[in-house]
């Protein structure tokens, strides 16, 4: 389970509104590429995974993800708060605000609402590491388009920049995670089986030296 | 009690909130980045022993700064030595620190 912890991960202290970053930004929050996505992808893919390095990795990455769609949805708050209406006309904003004023609500820049379709949970170990890889990779490019906009503003791109950092930090543990699964097949053959649901998992915590 | 070998520097007093919040940020970091680093490299003792490390300048922190400001976890409630609910009252993170806000 989760407990809360009163604080973000990284602080976030905007204090000037932009609407039309903050519709930027949004799409790390309930885009495609975005940070709900890639908690709930690892929450959901945890349940396959075939060894406990496996089930580590993608439950404590999918828990620092928490800790990134709180700080993305913060900054988005932050940026949005104190819109004035013409502010929010001028900007490219009123369609998000007619349906939510400023309150927050998952969706992508271009407007279409966070779905399950933004992520895979495949129950195959190795396709679920594969997509892992490079949902990190696209969560870093969107990190680079945005800071690309808000490079000058420290107190946007200082939080930015962080989550950035992370993606790179998380693509290497999920590289990790695929060596400790192939590590336990076939090298002459990784797709003999799903060892997800063709056979049980492995090993037990006590029997956990080098290779769980 | 722990004995950690901590060298905290939170006992003191004039340490301000920022500052201490500023060490939980960071120690609390440390302590989640060397936990993903940890599970795929579990016999890294370097590793462990600075997670431990990291885990209690952390605890130190979050306590001092239960006693002095507020609690940031639910655990944390009974170090406020305070009858009033902290936990609610005291500002949440997202809160906008400006003139006018909370």
């Amino acid at each position: 389970m989760w407990i809360y912890e009163k604080r973000l991960e990284y602080p976030v202290n905007i204090k000037t509104p932009n609407a039309k970053i903050a519709k930027m930004i949004m799409s790390q929050y309930g885009g495609p590429d975005g940070e709900i996505g890639a908690s709930l992808r690892y929450l959901s893919q945890r349940f396959s995974a075939p060894n406990r390095i496996c089930m580590a990795v993608l439950n404590d990455v999918g828990t620092e993800e928490l800790a990134h769609l709180e700080m993305v949805s913060t900054i988005v708050h932050q940026l949005t708060a104190d819109l004035t209406m013409e502010e929010i006309e001028k900007s490219g904003f009123a369609d998000y605000y007619v349906d939510h004023t400023v309150g927050i609500w998952p969706q992508a820049a271009g407007g279409i609402p966070f779905n399950s379709c933004e992520f895979q949970s495949k129950g195959d170990p190795i396709t679920g590491l594969f997509e892992n890889l490079a949902a990190e990779q696209k969560a870093r490019s969107t990190y680079d388009n945005i800071l690309r906009v808000v490079r000058d503003i420290p107190e946007i791109a200082d939080p930015i920049r962080f989550l950035r950092a992370r993606e790179v930090v998380h693509f290497q543990r999920f590289g990790e995670a695929l060596q400790s699964v192939q590590d336990q097949l076939n090298a002459k053959n990784f797709y003999a089986f799903n060892p997800s649901y063709d056979t049980a998992v492995t090993k037990n915590p006590c029997d956990c030296n080098t290779s769980c | 009690m722990m004995n950690c070998e901590c060298n905290c520097t939170c006992q003191k007093n004039d340490i301000s909130r920022e500052q201490l919040m500023d060490i939980i940020d960071q120690a609390s970091f440390a302590q989640y980045d060397m936990l993903l680093y940890l599970d795929t490299h579990p016999d890294d003792a370097e590793a462990f022993a600075y997670y431990r490390k990291q885990t209690c300048i952390r605890e130190d922190a979050l306590k001092q700064y239960a006693q002095h400001y507020g609690p940031l976890t639910m655990d944390l409630i009974d170090d406020t030595c305070s009858d009033s609910w902290k936990w609610m009252m005291q500002p949440w993170p997202w809160e906008i620190k400006k003139k006018g806000r909370c």
